[in-house]
């Protein structure tokens, strides 16, 4: 059974995703952290972001595969062709790189496969992601769509990115925020739209414990 | 005998290094007589006249064993440098140094961090004991990204490869970023900073390894003679290793691992600072003409604290082999988007210069 989470960037889908599948004693599928190892395989192989054939080429013959502790619902390593990439993949050089290779049809539809190959191993799965409910699991048992302002989700990625020990200044982060909103909703493939049988939950005055309460009620009635 | 287990697992995967291509190959290939090799950062120049004379005249003594602990060098490094003797140690190349601190440090789970890409021999090295790399990338500017290698960093981590500047993109960290980074690393972790273009830096933010070297901290410095000095091919580097680290390393070397005519040239390049200061000024110089040129002909480059150049180009294949037509060897990444130049004489460079004009003619932009 699958769990979907959907949502703009810095919604809050990962780190609700995480705690859901905690919770519920689920596997957490981490797309983002798939996307993420494509471009970091992309930046370390030298392949350029504008070769689009060549990075889907990549896309489709690496391995990523997730290594979980005993009942641990989150992976504690991703590994990109057996090397651990887990810190590499949250690099600033990836986060530039990271939406240019989302964009990309034919990466997004390598990824869409790994994707559902994992969810096959799983009893119960909370994926997150950009599409997920849409385009990757469209028969997802259950599919939420988290949104939160545009401020307060620049307020969230600036506390991660202090957390992790990168300095930026939160109106530059809020700019990125909005820019990536702008990119990810007019893209031609599989822009940012909620499945037409999604629940919404808005975020922006929760915390994460109230919305996965939310979240987990709701699941009580679709599961 | 069963190879296939006989040979250790953890040198499967490992790919053999492949030097760039010799003047020679390209000779016969091309059929130019006149073949520029820029591909391996070396000096266009011979050793120091004086180094040389000293190594001729210890030639007729080489049925001897070198000094096993070259002692006189030794010497003579620990006094410019200003540390003890404890932590000295020369190489067969400074390449050897970094595998000697791999193979005294590095076990099978192990992890060993640093910025990608940067010189080939980290992973080689670390592949080759057992331990994992982790490669963090460099910034869009072609930068090490130090907050990221320093959060890569846990308990399985022994060892920090920091190449500054980089080899290839010519880049270096600043100091400030530097302390931060330090004041982030935890003692469980060598940092090996690889200065092997300290010589060619001029930027005044650069963070000379030496003034963080203090015998305590878990640092270790390492410098060659195989750039400034015109000595590649004798193999000749050293390092500035915690003293426990370089007694460890003393029982990983082979006996004699320094050649005798190594050491003496070694020695006898340290005495001439002002062709050292020489060197460095026509470096900047030429590789100041050689960005003029790639300006004027819309070539793209990452500015070099060394003496070669990053070149970016969409065209990597095709340019390299324009350029190996014209005679030019560069170094190529398979089918990165960046070529390696290095810096000449400024005959070298205007040969650069016309060989990269008619491959833009010829290509359009690259």
């Amino acid at each position: 059974m699958i769990i979907a989470i959907d949502g703009p960037a810095a919604s809050g889908k990962s780190t609700v995703a995480k705690a859901l599948a905690a919770r519920l004693g689920a596997h957490y599928l981490d797309t983002g952290a798939m996307y993420r190892a494509v471009a970091l395989a992309a930046l370390l192989r030298g392949v350029p972001l504008s070769a689009e054939d060549a990075v889907a080429d990549l896309a489709r013959k690496v391995r990523i595969d997730f290594v979980h502790q005993p009942d641990d619902p989150i992976p504690s390593a991703v590994l990109l062709d057996d090397e651990d990439v887990t810190y590499a993949i949250r690099t600033p050089a990836v986060d530039d790189a990271v939406s240019a290779v989302a964009r990309m049809q034919e990466v997004r539809s390598a990824m869409v496969a790994q994707q559902r190959a994992v969810a096959d191993t799983a009893a119960l799965l909370v994926a997150e992601g950009r599409d997920i409910g849409t385009v990757v699991f469209p028969d997802a048992e259950m599919k939420v769509f988290l949104t939160a302002s545009a401020d307060e989700r620049a307020r969230r990625r600036h506390n991660e990115m202090e957390t992790l020990g990168h300095e930026m200044a939160q109106s530059e982060v809020l700019d990125g925020i909005e820019r990536r909103d702008q990119a990810d909703s007019s893209r031609e493939s599989a822009p940012l739209t909620p499945a037409a049988d999604a629940d919404i939950v808005d975020t922006t005055n929760l915390g994460i414990e109230q919305v996965v309460d939310k979240i987990a009620k709701l699941a009580e009635y679709r599961l | 005998m069963d190879w296939d287990a006989a040979i250790r697992a953890e040198l499967k995967p490992m790919v053999p290094y492949a030097p760039g291509l010799r003047v020679s190959e390209v000779r016969e290939r091309t059929g130019k007589q006149t073949v520029l090799k820029l591909s391996s950062n070396e000096h266009p120049c011979g050793p120091f006249p004086s180094a040389v004379r000293a190594m001729e005249a210890v030639l007729p003594r080489l049925n001897r064993y070198p000094d096993g602990s070259a002692s006189a060098l030794r010497r003579a490094l620990c006094e410019r440098l200003g540390v003890e003797s404890e932590h000295l140690v020369v190489g067969n190349g400074s390449n050897e140094i970094i595998r000697l601190i791999a193979q005294s440090l590095l076990q099978p789970g192990d992890e060993v961090v640093f910025a990608w890409p940067s010189f080939v021999v980290y992973p080689m090295v670390t592949q080759m004991f057992g331990a994992t790399a982790i490669k963090i990338p460099l910034t869009a500017g072609e930068v090490h990204d130090l907050d990221s290698i320093a959060t890569a960093i846990r308990d399985s981590t022994r060892i920090v490869f920091l190449c500054n500047p980089n080899n290839p993109t010519g880049t270096i960290y600043e100091r400030k970023e530097f302390e931060r980074f330090l004041d982030n690393v935890p003692s469980h972790v060598l940092v090996v900073v690889d200065e092997a273009y300290f010589e060619f830096v001029q930027a005044e933010e650069y963070p000379d390894g030496r003034t963080y070297f203090d015998g305590d901290r878990a640092i270790a410095v390492l410098r060659t003679f195989s750039k400034i000095y015109s000595l590649a091919g004798l193999r000749i580097g050293y390092g500035m290793l915690p003293a426990p680290l370089a007694a460890a390393v003393h029982k990983v070397r082979e006996p004699f691992h320094v050649n005798t005519v190594a050491q003496v040239g070694a020695y006898y390049s340290l005495n001439d600072d002002s062709e050292v200061d020489r060197r460095r000024k026509e470096n900047q110089e030429q590789k100041a003409y050689l960005y003029s040129a790639f300006d004027r002909l819309g070539v793209s480059y990452v500015p070099s604290e060394t003496n070669f150049v990053y070149v970016k180009t969409c065209k990597p294949v095709e340019v390299f082999e324009a350029l190996l037509a014209e005679g030019v060897i560069v170094r190529d990444f398979g089918t990165s988007p960046a070529l390696r130049v290095g810096i000449g004489t400024p005959e070298d460079t205007r040969i650069t210069m016309a060989a990269f004009e008619s491959v833009v003619t010829r290509l359009g932009s690259i």
